[in-house]
């Protein structure tokens, strides 16, 4: 975020460091901003964040997570079977039958063709 | 299976009837099959079982695992994720992005959801399951 869309004393949602080193450690930390300066945001304590990890505001990583686990539950009611949300990948985990999975490998093999093309169209070949 | 079907001193695969009692039974059980009478094979053990609850041979029945395996290893590399299999519901167990999401949903929404994929052991060219 630019120090123009931070307001001082809100809680905001900043990437943590540890989550790329430790799958078990939160994806973001909220952190009530206190202060900003030299492209850092900084807390209360003087922890110090740069500007460009500070996400989103905490209300709004809130309603992110809500619609996340709001899909699931919608798909999980629809499909019959069990849908769960990761919410720091926004991915889903389900059970499929063979037909569905074997749209979701046609998905992947036709992506990966894309980017083969594509590959190829940037080197010349 | 029919009792014509059935080659005595074989393996096949039988509906486990205490399945439905114990979650923690197999559903299918291993069973050589000594003799037919009327609507019934006798297991080498003596044993009983209803000629509907045989499904398929055993070499059968490892087949139709091994495929159900094998495609879930092939998704594993294609899709970039661990892929486990579950070979009791012939169902794999996925990791989806909200757009993919929306696709299952809408094809499952336009199939009826009675879902109406027919089991591995047809596509694969043996028995059906009773």
């Amino acid at each position: 975020m630019s120090v123009a869309d931070i307001r001082i004393g809100r809680w905001y949602a900043i990437s943590n460091p540890y989550h790329a080193k430790n799958r078990f450690a939160d994806r973001y930390l909220r952190v009530k901003i206190a202060a900003v300066s030299d492209g850092y945001a900084e807390d209360a304590r003087g922890r110090r964040y740069p500007l460009f990890n500070v996400i989103r505001t905490w209300a709004d990583e809130e309603r992110r997570v809500k619609a996340i686990c709001e899909e699931a539950e919608a798909a999980t009611l629809l499909l019959g079977v069990t849908v769960r949300p990761d919410t720091s990948q926004e991915m889903f985990d389900l059970r499929v039958t063979r037909d569905q999975l074997r749209a979701l490998m046609d998905d992947a093999t036709t992506a990966a063709a894309r980017s083969d093309d594509a590959l190829a169209d940037a080197l010349g070949v | 299976m029919d009792a014509d079907e059935i080659i005595l001193g074989r393996y096949y695969a039988v509906s486990n009837p205490r399945y439905r009692l114990d979650s923690w039974a197999k559903p299918l059980i291993r069973v050589k099959i000594v003799r037919v009478a009327g609507r019934e094979a006798i297991a080498e053990d003596g044993i009983p079982y209803p000629l509907g609850s045989v499904l398929r041979t055993w070499a059968d029945e490892d087949r139709r695992v091994k495929a159900i395996r094998e495609r879930a290893q092939v998704a594993s590399s294609l899709l970039g994720h661990y892929v486990d299999y579950d070979t009791n519901t012939e169902t794999f167990n996925v990791r989806v992005t909200a757009a993919q999401l929306d696709r299952i949903i809408a094809e499952h929404l336009d199939s009826g959801s009675e879902g109406g994929e027919e089991p591995l052991s047809v596509a694969l060219g043996f028995a059906a399951g009773s």
